[in-house]
């Protein structure tokens, strides 16, 4: 049976998350980096019961990323604080150190979205990110279709120190019609983010800043 | 008119019940989950939600709204007012905003909290938010939010500082 054309690019796929993908998973949230910014917020359960245990709480879809080429595990995707009536849901996505910066989390990001409005219907995908994170890919955001609805300045601390939050969102139509089949043609036509040789400069900013 | 809080209690399940179905949408503590699914169901989401709530009621202690405080996060020290009475009641509406200063009061006094968010649709003009306006300051706008009675609203996020609060004039 083939790979769905919703869940997967040439370089990277979608897919259910096993048991198997607990611990490696649970390393990943963990890590010092995240470890204060992602869903456990600090919280480190302290088995993989415990942490299968929570793993779908307040979650409606995950999915890994997983890279095609060897099948590595490179990180999550989650829809979560799901509203079917309003027909919304909010969007998170974390990466093994290793993948950031190389693409991954746009491709990741782009089949989730995918996801999110073809599979689940839903009209609008919201995210919330540290400002500081949001600075890394701010570029790829605007270029992607999202909007920013403002920032929750001092929100939340990070290491004993007020940090701001970013909201924004990414609408279904404007996605679907022109983002989506954009980075597949990316995806598509490489199998990698190298768009060099690119003549639409759109597409060649999308990767370049991903 | 003055505004009465009480705490409620369990012979208060079925306004409760009652007041979430009338105000749906308005309302999303209680729908997010498409939650107003039986009297129970809505005590249950409450309870999981709110921080401090109380009962509103009028001079003659008929039941008018609730108030209080949701989605609390000690780490951040940050939560949110949240209020609801029966869409179109007026009075009732008019008792709830002079309930906001009691419940920031109490909030003040936990010495807990630094700021206090509270979500407003532009369109519907059902602020709890009007005494001391121009303490609050706008943080998120989102459009097309929800659409509640047919009309797309606007959501915007207010953000309260409580040492603005408790310089107030």
């Amino acid at each position: 049976m083939g790979q769905s054309q919703l869940s997967t690019t040439r370089r990277m796929r979608l897919r259910p998350l096993t048991p198997d993908d607990y611990l490696p998973l649970l390393a990943i949230e963990t890590a010092p980096e995240v470890l204060h910014t992602w869903r456990l917020r600090g919280g480190v359960p302290n088995d993989l019961a415990a942490y299968e245990q929570g793993l779908w709480h307040g979650i409606a879809d995950q999915r890994v990323i997983e890279r095609v080429s060897d099948g590595a595990l490179i990180g999550l995707v989650q829809l979560y604080n799901l509203d079917q009536r309003l027909g919304v849901g909010w969007f998170s996505i974390i990466l093994v150190p290793s993948s950031r910066g190389t693409g991954a989390a746009l491709e990741g990001m782009g089949l989730f979205l995918r996801r999110c409005f073809v599979t689940w219907g839903l009209r609008r995908v919201y995210f919330a990110s540290l400002e500081p994170n949001f600075e890394l890919f701010a570029s790829v955001a605007a270029r992607a279709g999202c909007s920013v609805y403002g920032t929750m300045t001092d929100r939340a601390f990070l290491n004993g120190e007020p940090v701001s939050v970013v909201i924004g969102g990414i609408d279904a139509e404007p996605w679907l019609n022109h983002y989506g089949p954009m980075l597949a043609r990316l995806s598509r036509r490489s199998g990698t983010a190298d768009t060099t040789a690119d003549t639409n400069p759109e597409d060649a900013d999308v990767a370049r800043l991903a | 008119m003055a505004a009465l809080l009480r705490a409620p209690a369990a012979e208060d399940t079925a306004y409760l019940f009652n007041l979430a179905a009338e105000c749906d949408l308005r309302w999303p503590a209680v729908t997010r989950f498409g939650a107003v699914c039986t009297p129970q169901s809505v005590l249950t989401a409450l309870q999981s939600a709110v921080e401090v709530g109380y009962l509103v009621q009028d001079a003659n202690k008929q039941l008018v709204g609730v108030i209080g405080f949701v989605d609390a996060d000690p780490g951040s020290q940050v939560m949110w007012l949240d209020g609801h009475c029966s869409p179109g009641d007026g009075d009732a509406l008019v008792l709830l905003r002079q309930a906001v200063p009691i419940v920031l009061d109490e909030a003040e006094r936990a010495g807990t909290v630094r700021f206090v968010y509270y979500e407003e649709y532009t369109e519907l003009d059902e602020s709890l938010v009007v005494e001391h306006r121009e303490l609050w300051q706008s943080e998120l706008v989102i459009p097309q939010y929800a659409c509640i009675d047919g009309t797309w609203c606007t959501r915007v996020t207010l953000k309260l500082e409580m040492t603005a609060w408790a310089n107030r004039n």
